[in-house]
C-alpha cells in the first residue's frame, strides 16, 4: 500500500533560518556580555582600593590633615604631635569644620588586615589634648587599603644643610614638628604632604599678631 | 501540491528583521565600547593628576625650590617641571622682594599620546628670595 504524503506542518525553511539566526545572535550578544563583565570585575579587581582617584582621595585627607597641625598651648609643642611608622597622631584646637565641638586627637593609623592587606585609617577622637594617648570612642573612616606593607614616615627637620631626613617616628618632639609626613608602600614613598604651619594656632588666638614673632609660639 | 501554502516569514520580513536586530547590536556594542573607553581616559587622567600632584608636593622637600626646569618619569608618564619668579607687579601684592613670589608649574604628559597634557600651576613664597 503505498503511503499518503501529508502535507508538512513543521517549519518552513525561513522560519528555520530566522529561529537560527535569532538564537545564534542572543549567544553572541549573551557571550559579548559575559566577556565584558569579566573584563570588568578583573580590571576593578586589579584596581581593588589603589587606582590613582584613590590616591588622590588619600593624598588630599593626608594633606588636609597635615595643614590642621597646631601645638594644644603656647610655648608647648610637645605632645602636640607623636609618630610612628604605624600611627601618628596630633592636637587639633580648632573647630571649624572639624565637626567636633573642642579639641581633639586627629589620628592616622596603618593596620594589617592580612599577609597581603593594609589599611589606613583616620580617625577623630573628640574632647583629648594630648597626642600620646586614643581613646575607644574614636570616629574611623577608612582612607586607602594597599597590598604591599604600609608606613608612615616624617621628614624629620634635622641633618645636613637642615633639609631635614626622612625617619619612621618623630622621635621625642625635641626636633619640633616634622616638615612634612609621607605616606610609603613597600619602598617607595607614594605620599609627601608638607606641614606647613610654623606658628601654635591656639597661641595666636591667645597673643594676636605679635604671636607671630613670639618665640613661644614657634612650633619649629 | 499547490505551492503558496507556506506560511512563513517573507525575505522582505526577514531582511528587515535581521536589519533591525543589526541596529539594536550595534547600539548595545556602541554604548558598551564607549564606556570601557571613556572609563580607561579618566583613569589615565587621574594618573596623571596623580602624578602631577605629587611632583608639586615634592617641591620643596624632595626637589629644591631653585628656579630652572627638572624633568623626570613616573608611572609610565613624562614630567616636566618649571619653577620661574613672579613679578609682584603682576599680583598687585605691593611691595615684595625680587623672586620672592615663585611660579611653580608642573606639566604631564603621556608618551603614547593617547591623553591631553595635565599642567598644575601654583604661586610658592619663598621665605629667603631666591
Amino acid at each position: 500500500m503505498r503511503r499518503r504524503r501529508s502535507p508538512s506542518t513543521g517549519f518552513v525553511l525561513a522560519e528555520a533560518l530566522v529561529a537560527l539566526a535569532v538564537a545564534a545572535m542572543t549567544i553572541a550578544l549573551l557571550t559579548s556580555a559575559t566577556w565584558g563583565l569579566n573584563i570588568a570585575a578583573e580590571r576593578r579587581a586589579a584596581a581593588a582600593q589603589t587606582s590613582a582617584v584613590d590616591w588622590l582621595a588619600a593624598r588630599r585627607a593626608l594633606s588636609g590633615w597635615a595643614s590642621s597641625v597646631t601645638a594644644q598651648r603656647m610655648g608647648n609643642s610637645l605632645n602636640s604631635m607623636t609618630g610612628t611608622a604605624a600611627t601618628a597622631r596630633m592636637v587639633v584646637v580648632q573647630t571649624g569644620g572639624s565637626g567636633a565641638t573642642g579639641p581633639f586627637v586627629g589620628e592616622l593609623r596603618v593596620e594589617a588586615q592580612d599577609e597581603d592587606s593594609f589599611i589606613l585609617i583616620a580617625a577623630l577622637h573628640p574632647g583629648l589634648r594630648d597626642a600620646r594617648v586614643g581613646s575607644e570612642n574614636a570616629r574611623e573612616t577608612q582612607v586607602i587599603e594597599t597590598k604591599q606593607p604600609m608606613r608612615l614616615i616624617y621628614l624629620i627637620p634635622s641633618g645636613p644643610g637642615g633639609r631635614g631626613v626622612w625617619r619612621y617616628e618623630t622621635g621625642s618632639g625635641d626636633d619640633g614638628l616634622p616638615l612634612a609626613i609621607g605616606v610609603e608602600v613597600g619602598t617607595e614613598r607614594k605620599i609627601t604632604a608638607p606641614i606647613h604651619p610654623t606658628r601654635s594656632a591656639s597661641c595666636l588666638a591667645l597673643l594676636g599678631l605679635a604671636g607671630v614673632e613670639d618665640e613661644r609660639c614657634e612650633l619649629r | 501540491m499547490r505551492r503558496g501554502a507556506a506560511k512563513g516569514f517573507t525575505l522582505i520580513e526577514t531582511l528587515v528583521a535581521l536589519a533591525i536586530a543589526a541596529v539594536v547590536i550595534n547600539g548595545f556594542y556602541s554604548a558598551l565600547s564607549t564606556g570601557t573607553l571613556l572609563d580607561r581616559r579618566a583613569d589615565d587622567q587621574a594618573q596623571m593628576v596623580l602624578v602631577a600632584s605629587t611632583v608639586m608636593d615634592q617641591v620643596g622637600i624632595d626637589i629644591p625650590l631653585r628656579l630652572g626646569s627638572n624633568t623626570g618619569q613616573a608611572e609610565g608618564l613624562a614630567w616636566q617641571l618649571v619653577i620661574s619668579n613672579v613679578r609682584a607687579a603682576d599680583m598687585q601684592l605691593g611691595p615684595a622682594y625680587e623672586n620672592e613670589l615663585i611660579f611653580v608649574s608642573v606639566s604631564v604628559t603621556d608618551p603614547t599620546g593617547d591623553n591631553a597634557p595635565v599642567v598644575l600651576r601654583a604661586v610658592r613664597y619663598a621665605q629667603s628670595p631666591l
